[in-house]
Formats: structure tokens, C-alpha cells, sequence
């Protein structure tokens, strides 16, 4: 089957990046198709958060919404280096043998509409402005093509949208206009951290969050059930389906179909791209289109341009699938005596940026940011407790989890992860998915910086918990001997050279001027620990007006 | 990043199966283990790690040893464990496990959680515990005592906090 002409852009994916794109273009007279492997998600159906036996579930799993990796090179750490170690308190150390693992089986994003903004926690970050000059500060990574001053106004335009709460004071994230909702409540935890921090010198401020304080249009405020991540059934978070996806279903002018996977770009004679192919409800489908734009994230869409055609798509630099950069994360949690109700809240709500600028650890290239990360990392629930925190049996055992629930505070932190030749997504050699199409294979190894950087964190996080007043802790994961998804970036990094990178500044590719990537892959650096949803959405709203102009 | 899901347990679960049996991989291919297991002594020890008290009931009041048997019916590897694990129950020398007093079964339960993680009475301590509890504190009547909702929708925990 081949259809022509009928829209006047394509997008493969509907996550942060295609959503953004989408919008953009159809409010501005476009019509778009946009390609989603995924289902749709419906929030009051699908996400368990009203029933009973909630906790024994994760985000919810439909056919086709989880994409298929393999996994290559992950590295491998020192089993005597205890003090990076993962462990808890019910289980011990969680792996021994000297090899980093994945976190779970499957890469940790979601397919559907509204891609990994449907468990995103919902943090609403800008990039610190330093992160955007790594190469030319510090020789070390890459330069963005573009500058903090230039994706200013593309930020404001989509915090607006999803109605962004956030305190004035952002530092060097200087803004042009305020957040539109005033920040939430800070929540038992996070008001004990704030407090240990400030008696350390540190500044922990209210985090900007994609949730709603306020009721905003037909969206609730926030009722702080905690659960951001298994998905949130009443719309207060500023997922992308209900943001970007909803306005521009609006219009009119956006299609979108579902569980379409793409298999193949196609090329015209004189470069441009032609078309793409896709099957969808088993048929395949030709589509023509005079401009493609590529969402599909870091790991998806360098598969797509790297099984298109010999060589890969968009290719001619040798750049498609390198640069991977992985997320950097550090978790410390401890039982506080004397605090209540640590499951109550909004989930990432205080945040340290400190040591956010890439400058601001010594001996390491990269910042990294510090965060209240108790309901984030599930101890929302007496079973997390269980299963994590409280060891033993019997009636001892019992008394101890009605003692204990509410205790829980965790510090969270991300770091800046600097490109590595040894860090790439390739395609698998043997194992393919379901169309046919070989499967990505991510490559990813922890550099000596990366290491560094993350000893300063679990330090710090210790350090932080101690003076809240935790005597023990009860459990520690990282980066150190698992490797982490939540955040992944670089593998079409944009750039000034084409040589060295795939986009330019507005996302364009360097070879095929009617495509476009607006995902995380085209990040040139993975910035300091800010989560990347909010840059991605900027990239793809500028990159929209790119193509409108 | 949460690693608090049934399916990271499983995948948990999954893992140190097989790291025990590909440690001792006797049990995993000899007779041992692959039959029927006595139910009343998997049912005695999921009470003995969560026994009733004043506010909630037992484990098995609420279908623990159940729910652990039916997760064991679609997990060979774990099926032997129990297996293996309820056999070791009813060997240590007196009458089966379910049969003893209830110190004696504490006493015996007590041992496991600090034996040899690599040898069949703690790996069985461990995984079948880590799915009781899960099983168990996912019924609204075990969260008696907790500043819990049933659930966390639709009324979520508006501030103020305490």
C-alpha cells in the first residue's frame, strides 16, 4: 500500500520530542502524521492507582509498549569497592561478580502516546547554560551548535503549556518570564533535607515540576498520591498526551497511528528523504512525505537510520549510534525516627543544584544535582518497605513495618556522563524484532570521571542523610554496578562541525536537509543531572518553527 | 527509576534462582525437588514469617501459600526450590514442620534467615519471604496500622503533612 501527499510532515514517535513537534507544526497550519509503535494509553483504565493491590504493580504494560534491546559492553566494576556498591537491607549486596547489569530485562522507556513522559516523574528542567560548552571550556565531550539564549523562549513557550510549577530563584537558568504556577508544598521528607542542607551550606529549593498546583484548563491540581511514575490517572501531570498531544488533536490536522512501527527510511535520487515504510495491523505501508522527523529517542532512532540502509541513514559523519551517554545515578536511603508519612507528596519536589555547574566538583568534569527521591524510588507502599527496608520475620517483623512506614528518606542524584568511543548503539547481529528489523545493541562503560564523579555523589548524599539525622541506612543503588536508562542521550548529537555530528542546531540532519531529529540522541552533552524532557520538547518546538520558516 | 514492581521481583526472584541452581545444579536436575510438596507446612511457614496478631491476620488466612504455590506453578526453578525447601522443613529431625510447637517453628525459621545464603534453607527463607510479603501486604486487610489509603486514587494525601 503507498499513500502520497497527504500530509505535510511525518513523525515517527510520540514521546517528548514528537509530541512537542506535532503541536507546534498543526497549531501553526500543518498537517502531520505522527507514526507511534505504542498503544495509546487511557489514565482512568490502564494505571492502577485506584485499586487495591496497586503496589504490586509497575507502569502498566499493553501490547508493543516496550521496546526490545539487546545489550553489548555494560562495563565491569570492582566487587572490593564497597562504597559504590548496591545493596538494601533485606537482600545484601545485589550483584558480586564484577559485571554492571541493566537495571531491569528491558530498556526502561516506554512505547505509546506520550512515550516515557507517561512514568516520567515529571521534572520540568532547563539545561544549566554551562553544560552547553563542554568542549570549548574543558576539551572534554562536545559543544552545543546553539546556546541557553537561544532556547530560552522555546522553553517558556512549553513550560506554559504543561503548566509548570517552579520557585523564582533558578540560578543561571535565568528566565524571560515566570513559571506559570507557583511551586508545590514541600513534602515531610523533602522539608527534613532542606533543612540538613541548609545547616550544611547547601541551598534545597522547591523543584520545577511538570504537575499542576493549581487546576489549570480541564486538568486537576495535584493531589500528591506520590505514584507519579506507575502513571497519573487524573491528568495533573504534564505528560505529554495530555499537554502537547491534546492540543493539537484539537486542531484537527494531526493523525496519529498507533502501533505503526517503522521499518526502513527511504532515500530519493537526489538525498532527500522519500518516504518511510511501516507496518501497521500487519499490513505495510508506504508513506511519502516531504519532511520526516525522527522522535523516537536515543536508542530507537539510531537503530532506524542505522538499519535504513548500508552504512545508515544520515550517516556520512560515522556519528549514528555513537556518543551514547547514559544516566549517572546515585540513590542513598535511610529510616529517619521521628518522621511521618515520607510516602505523602509530590515526588522530586526539593532539589539541590549546587553542584550542578560542570565545573563545581573537583577533579571531575560535569556537574551533577541532588534530589528528595523517597517517593521516586517507590517507597510509597508497605511493600517496597518489605521487600527493601525492613528485614526479619514474624510478629517482630510486623511491629517493625507499622513502626517503620513513613520513615523512609532517600537522597537521589544524577551526574554529568562525559561521551566515551567504548559507550554506542549498534544494531544486534542476530536477533531482530517482531518485522524483522535487527534489534539496537547498547554498548556503555563507565569512564574514570563518570566513577569520580559518582563517589562524590554517594558521598554527598551520605553526608546529607547524616546530618537529617539517619544513623543507618537501608539501602544504595548505582550507576557503579548498574546500568541505568531512565536518561539517555547523544547517539545523532547535534553539532557546529558535520564531520563530527549528525543535526545542526535546529535539529536539521547534515545530510538529508527534508529530515530532523528531536529526541534526546541529538543532545551533545547530557548536561549535569537535569532531566531532559523540557530540553527535548524546546529542541523540537524550535526545530518546528525551523521548518515552518 | 523505581525498582518497585512485581516484575522487578520476579526479575529478582528469577535471578537468584538461577544463581543458586547454576551453583548447585544437583538440585536443579536430580529427582529431588520436582514432585508434589506437603502444602500445610509451606502454609505453617508463611505464618511463622507473618503470623496474625491484633490488627491484621495471618499469612495464610489471606491466601499467601496460595498465591506463593500458583507463582511456583508458572516458575519450574522456583517450584524445586519450594520443594526442596518444604522437604528440608520436615527433616530436621522431629515431626514435620507444621506439626511443631510454634517456638520450635520460630526457632527453626530463625536459623534459615542466618544460614548460608548458597544452601537450600536460606535461599528458600529469602524467596519465598520476598514474595510472601508482597503478596501479603498488597491486601488491604495486612495495612491495618499504616497511614495508608487502600489505594493513593482518588484521594491522593493532600498537604497539610505532618
Amino acid at each position: 500500500m503507498g499513500i502520497k501527499g497527504a500530509f505535510d510532515v511525518v513523525i515517527v514517535g510520540a514521546g517528548a520530542g514528537g509530541a512537542a513537534m506535532a503541536w507546534r507544526l498543526v497549531t501553526n497550519g500543518a498537517k502531520v502524521l505522527l507514526l507511534e509503535a505504542g498503544p495509546r494509553f487511557d489514565p482512568a483504565q490502564d494505571y492502577p492507582l485506584t485499586e487495591p493491590g496497586w503496589e504490586r504493580a509497575g507502569f502498566a504494560h499493553k501490547p508493543h509498549s516496550t521496546a526490545s534491546v539487546t545489550y553489548g559492553d555494560l562495563g565491569r566494576y570492582d566487587p572490593g569497592e564497597t562504597g559504590l556498591a548496591s545493596w538494601n537491607a533485606v537482600s545484601g549486596r545485589i550483584h558480586e561478580d564484577g559485571a554492571r547489569r541493566p537495571v531491569d530485562q528491558a530498556y526502561g522507556h516506554v512505547q505509546g502516546v506520550g512515550g516515557t513522559t507517561l512514568h516520567f516523574v515529571g521534572e520540568a528542567h532547563r539545561l544549566h547554560p554551562d553544560s552547553m560548552a563542554l568542549r570549548t571550556r574543558f576539551d572534554q565531550g562536545a559543544d552545543w551548535p546553539l546556546t541557553y539564549a537561544d532556547l530560552e523562549p522555546y522553553y517558556t513557550i512549553c513550560e506554559s503549556l504543561i503548566g509548570v510549577a517552579g520557585p523564582a530563584d533558578q540560578g543561571a537558568r535565568w528566565r524571560s518570564a515566570p513559571f506559570v504556577q507557583p511551586a508545590h508544598p514541600l513534602s515531610p521528607a523533602a522539608k527534613r533535607l532542606q533543612k540538613a542542607g541548609a545547616q550544611l551550606g547547601q541551598n534545597w529549593q522547591a523543584n520545577s515540576r511538570a504537575a499542576l498546583s493549581q487546576p489549570r484548563e480541564n486538568r486537576p491540581a495535584c493531589n500528591y498520591c506520590g505514584n507519579c511514575s506507575r502513571g497519573c490517572p487524573i491528568g495533573d501531570k504534564g505528560s505529554a498526551d495530555v499537554t502537547f498531544i491534546a492540543d493539537a488533536e484539537d486542531t484537527g490536522r494531526l493523525v496519529i497511528r498507533e502501533h505503526a512501527t517503522v521499518e526502513k527510511i527511504h532515500l530519493a535520487p537526489d538525498g532527500q528523504v522519500a518516504g518511510v515504510s511501516y507496518i501497521h495491523s500487519g499490513t505495510r505501508t508506504y508513506q511519502e512525505t516531504p519532511v520526516l522527523v525522527l522522535a523516537a529517542g536515543a536508542v530507537q532512532t539510531p537503530r532506524l537510520l542505522l538499519a535504513s540502509a548500508s552504512g545508515g541513514v544520515s550517516n556520512s559523519s560515522g556519528q549514528v549510534g555513537r556518543n551514547f551517554m547514559e544516566t549517572l545515578a546515585w540513590t542513598s536511603t535511610g529510616l529517619l525516627e521521628g518522621l511521618e508519612n515520607s510516602h505523602m507528596g509530590l515526588p522530586a519536589d526539593a532539589i539541590c543544584w549546587d553542584y550542578n555547574q560542570p565545573d563545581s566538583v573537583s577533579g571531575v568534569v560535569g556537574g551533577c544535582r541532588f534530589n528528595s527521591a523517597v517517593q521516586e524510588i517507590g517507597f510509597t507502599g508497605p511493600i517496597a518497605y518489605a521487600t527493601r527496608a525492613v528485614p526479619g520475620f514474624g510478629a517482630g517483623f510486623k511491629h517493625a513495618m507499622r513502626r517503620d512506614f513513613g520513615r523512609a528518606i532517600s537522597v537521589g542524584a544524577i551526574g554529568e556522563v562525559i561521551a566515551d568511543a567504548r559507550s554506542f548503539v549498534g544494531l544486534d547481529p542476530q536477533k531482530t524484532d517482531f518485522i524483522g528489523q535487527p534489534l539496537p545493541v547498547i554498548h556503555s562503560v563507565l569512564t574514570q570521571n563518570s566513577v569520580d564523579l559518582l563517589r562524590f555523589m554517594a558521598r554527598q548524599a551520605r553526608r546529607v542523610l547524616a546530618q537529617a539525622g539517619v544513623r543507618d541506612l537501608v539501602e544504595e543503588y548505582g550507576s557503579y554496578d548498574r546500568f541505568s536508562t531512565s536518561h539517555v542521550f547523544g547517539t545523532c548529537r547535534m553539532g557546529h562541525q558535520s564531520d563530527t555530528s549528525v543535526v545542526d542546531g535546529n535539529c536539521r540532519s547534515n545530510d538529508h536537509p527534508n529530515l530532523y531529529i528531536t529526541d534526546a540522541s541529538v543532545f551533545a552533552s547530557s548536561g549535569g543531572g537535569e532531566s531532559p524532557s523540557l530540553t527535548i520538547q524546546a529542541l523540537a518546538v524550535r526545530a518546528a518553527d525551523h521548518i515552518i520558516s | 527509576m523505581t525498582a518497585n514492581s512485581t516484575i522487578h521481583r520476579r526479575a529478582l526472584l528469577s535471578g537468584a534462582l538461577w544463581a543458586f541452581f547454576a551453583r548447585n545444579p544437583a538440585f536443579a536436575f536430580g529427582q529431588d525437588g520436582t514432585g508434589d510438596y506437603d502444602f500445610a507446612t509451606l502454609q505453617a511457614f508463611v505464618d511463622v514469617l507473618l503470623p496474625a496478631d491484633a490488627l491484621s491476620p495471618g499469612a495464610s488466612a489471606i491466601g499467601v501459600a496460595d498465591e506463593v504455590s500458583a507463582i511456583a506453578q508458572a516458575m519450574m526453578p522456583f517450584h524445586q526450590l519450594i520443594s526442596l525447601g518444604v522437604g528440608w522443613l520436615n527433616n530436621t529431625g522431629g515431626p514435620p514442620f507444621h506439626k511443631l510447637t510454634q517456638e520450635q517453628q520460630i526457632r527453626v525459621v530463625d536459623w534459615m534467615s542466618r544460614a548460608d545464603f548458597n544452601q537450600i534453607p536460606r535461599r528458600f527463607y529469602y524467596l519465598v519471604r520476598l514474595s510472601a510479603v508482597e503478596i501479603y501486604y498488597a491486601h488491604p486487610d495486612a495495612q491495618a496500622g499504616f497511614a495508608l489509603n487502600t489505594a493513593p486514587q482518588p484521594q491522593g494525601y493532600p498537604p497539610p503533612w505532618v
